[in-house]
C-alpha cells in the first residue's frame, strides 16, 4: 500500500474517530504541521458531509406482499416442507424396519431348524446356549429337511417357510411347528427313546407338514415334530437329563446317517423335496441321512441364527422372532407406501 | 412498534405482521438499495427481492438488530441485481435513459434552491454510481446510511479492515469526483481544488 493510500485510510477513519490513540496523537501531529495533510483532511471531511446530507429517497411504492401470493405459497410451503421432512423419516424408519423384519424372520427361520435345543438351552442357564443350540441344531435340523416338502405341499401357511427352507430349510416347518406341535407334547419323548434314526428326523421341519403327514405317512415322521414341541414343554421342566438325553439321541442318529454316507448332493437334494411333492418324504432313512449330514456338515447354516439373535435372548420360541419379524416388514411397507404418498404430494405442490 | 412481536407473528406465517415491518422499513431499505444501485427501477426490483426473500427467510433470523437483518438481505439483492444487469446490459437501456426525478424527502425551500438540491444530489449519485460495486456498498452503508464500522462489516459480512479501508479509498474517489463537479455545488461545499492538488503532488 503506498503511503497516500495509508494516509487517506488514517484521515477516514480520523473522521469517524476510529483510529487508535496512539495512531490518532501521531496523525494529530503530522496535521499540526503539514498544511496539505490538512486540506486532505477537509476536502474528505466534505466529501462525507455531501454523503450525509444526501435527502433520504422515499419507496416510491410500497412493498408489502400481496397475502393472497405469498400468504398461499408460504403455507404451501410449510406443508411441503413438513411433507418431505415427514417423508423422509418414514422412509428412514420404513428401511430400518424393513431390515429388522428381515433379520428377524430369517433369524426364527434358522431357530425353528434348532427350535427343539434352543429352547431348552434357552430355558437351562446350566448350558452353554450357544454350543447348545449349534449341537442340538445339527442333530434335529437334517431330519426335518425331508419332513419339509409335505409342510410345504400342505397349505398356504407352509409356503412362506418353502421359501425360506432355501436359506436354512428348516424354517418352513418352524412357525407352523410351535403352533400345532405343542398340543402334542407328550409324544416327543416317547419318540426320543427310541429315536435313533426317526425321531430326528422328523422333529424339525415337519411341523407345518405334520398334519398332513400324519395323515398320510404316520409311520416315522409323525412322532418327530412331536419331539420337538414336547422338548420344548418337557426339558424346560425337567432339566438337564432331557438335554443329555436328546443329545446322545441326535449324536447317534447322525452317526448312522454318516454310515450310509450320503452324497454331498444331500443337501441339494433337500430344497428340492422341499419343492417337491412329497414323494422322497416317504423314505425315511435317505431323508433323515440327509439330514444328519446337513447338520454335521453345515454348522455355518445352524451358527447364523444365534449370532444374529444372541443365544440367550432366542427364548421366546423359534415361531415368536417370525411374528414380530412378519409385523415389522408390514410396518416397513406400511410406511414405504406413505413415504412414496407424502413425496408425490410435496412434488405436486411444488410443482 | 412492537417489533419483536410483529417478527414473531412473521415467523409463524402471519404475513400482515411482516407487512407493518415492510411499511416501517422499505424507507430506509428502498433508500439503501437506490444509492447502490443508481436508479430506482433496479432499486425496486432489488427491494422487492428482498423482502421476499426476507418473508422466507424470517424463520432463520434469530435476534439482533432486525433493520440490519434487511440491509444485509437487500445489500445481497443489490450484489444480484448488479450481476444480471452486467450479464444483460441491453435489456435495460430503457431504463438507463430515463432519468426519473428521485422522490426526494420535501424540503421547505424555494424552487430555486430545490432544482440546486436537486442538481447536486444527482451529481453525488453519478459519483457514487462510478465507484466499484464492493467500495460503493460500504460507503453508502457508512456514509449514507449512517452505519458503525462493525455494522457495515456485519451487513456486508466483511471485516473491520476491509471496511475501512474499502470506505478510504470510496472517499478518496468521491472526493476526486466531485471535485470535478464542484461548480454544482453549494459554496459551503465547495471543494478546494487547489489545496488537494497540492496535496496529490
Amino acid at each position: 500500500m503506498r503511503e497516500q493510500d495509508r494516509d487517506l485510510e488514517r484521515l477516514s477513519a480520523y473522521i469517524d474517530d476510529a483510529l487508535a490513540p496512539e495512531e490518532r496523537r501521531a496523525l494529530e501531529a503530522r496535521l499540526a504541521e503539514n498544511a496539505a495533510l490538512r486540506a486532505d483532511l477537509d476536502a474528505l471531511r466534505e466529501t462525507v458531509q455531501l454523503l450525509h446530507d444526501l435527502p433520504p429517497v422515499r419507496a416510491p411504492r410500497n412493498f408489502t406482499l400481496d397475502p393472497e401470493v405469498y400468504g398461499r405459497r408460504a403455507r404451501g410451503r410449510d406443508f411441503t416442507w413438513w411433507s418431505v421432512r415427514l417423508a423422509g423419516a418414514l422412509s428412514a424408519a420404513a428401511s430400518v424396519a424393513l431390515v429388522l423384519g428381515f433379520v428377524l424372520l430369517m433369524s426364527g427361520g434358522m431357530q425353528s431348524m434348532s427350535a427343539p435345543a434352543a429352547a431348552p438351552a434357552a430355558a437351562q442357564p446350566t448350558l452353554p446356549p450357544v454350543t447348545a443350540a449349534v449341537d442340538e441344531r445339527g442333530d434335529a435340523a437334517p431330519p426335518a429337511t425331508p419332513t419339509a416338502p409335505p409342510a410345504a405341499m400342505v397349505g398356504p401357511t407352509a409356503s412362506p417357510s418353502a421359501e425360506w427352507s432355501a436359506f436354512g430349510d428348516d424354517q418352513s416347518g418352524q412357525e407352523p411347528l410351535n403352533m400345532g406341535a405343542l398340543p402334542d407334547a407328550d409324544g416327543g419323548e416317547m419318540l426320543y427313546e427310541p429315536g435313533e434314526l426317526p425321531p430326528s428326523g422328523g422333529g424339525f421341519g415337519g411341523a407345518p407338514g405334520e398334519a398332513g403327514r400324519s395323515e398320510d405317512s404316520p409311520e416315522a415322521f409323525i412322532p418327530p415334530p412331536e419331539i420337538t414341541a414336547g422338548d420344548i414343554a418337557a426339558q424346560s421342566a425337567t432339566g438337564a437329563t432331557h438335554e443329555m438325553e436328546m443329545e446322545e439321541a441326535a449324536v447317534s442318529a447322525v452317526e448312522a446317517d454318516k454310515v450310509q454316507t450320503v452324497t454331498a448332493t444331500a443337501t441339494v437334494m433337500v430344497q428340492p423335496n422341499g419343492a417337491l411333492p412329497s414323494s422322497s418324504s416317504p423314505t425315511p432313512s435317505p431323508a433323515a441321512t440327509l439330514a444328519a449330514r446337513e447338520a454335521a456338515v453345515e454348522p455355518t447354516a445352524a451358527l447364523p441364527s444365534p449370532m444374529l439373535a444372541p443365544a440367550p435372548t432366542p427364548t421366546p420360541a423359534p415361531g415368536a422372532s417370525a411374528a414380530p419379524g412378519a409385523a415389522l416388514l408390514l410396518a416397513g411397507l406400511v410406511m414405504l407406501v406413505l413415504a412414496g404418498v407424502l413425496w408425490v404430494v410435496a412434488w405436486r405442490r411444488r410443482g | 412498534m412492537d417489533e419483536a412481536g410483529l417478527i414473531e407473528d412473521a415467523q409463524r406465517g402471519d404475513i400482515n405482521a411482516f407487512n407493518t415491518l415492510v411499511l416501517h422499513y422499505q424507507d430506509a431499505v428502498y433508500n439503501m438499495a437506490y444509492r447502490v444501485m443508481g436508479e430506482h427501477h433496479a432499486a425496486s426490483d432489488a427491494v422487492q427481492e428482498a423482502f421476499i426473500s426476507a418473508y422466507r427467510g424470517i424463520e432463520r433470523f434469530r435476534g439482533g438488530s432486525f433493520k440490519s437483518w434487511l440491509m444485509r438481505i437487500v445489500t445481497n439483492a443489490c450484489y444480484d441485481e448488479l450481476r444480471r444487469r452486467k450479464r444483460r446490459p441491453t435489456a435495460d437501456i430503457d431504463v438507463l435513459d430515463y432519468t426519473e426525478p428521485a422522490p426526494l424527502v420535501s424540503r421547505p425551500e424555494n424552487p430555486e434552491a430545490h432544482a440546486e438540491h436537486a442538481a447536486l444530489s444527482d451529481a453525488i449519485q453519478g459519483c457514487i454510481n462510478a465507484l466499484p460495486d464492493d467500495q460503493r456498498m460500504i460507503a453508502v452503508l457508512c456514509d449514507v446510511q449512517g452505519c458503525s464500522y462493525q455494522e457495515a462489516a456485519d451487513i456486508a459480512g466483511v471485516s473491520l479492515g476491509t471496511v475501512k479501508s474499502r470506505l478510504s479509498r470510496a472517499r478518496g474517489r468521491l472526493r476526486v469526483c466531485l471535485g470535478a463537479v464542484r461548480e454544482l455545488l453549494p459554496r459551503r461545499y465547495r471543494l478546494d481544488s487547489e489545496s488537494s492538488e497540492e496535496s496529490t503532488r
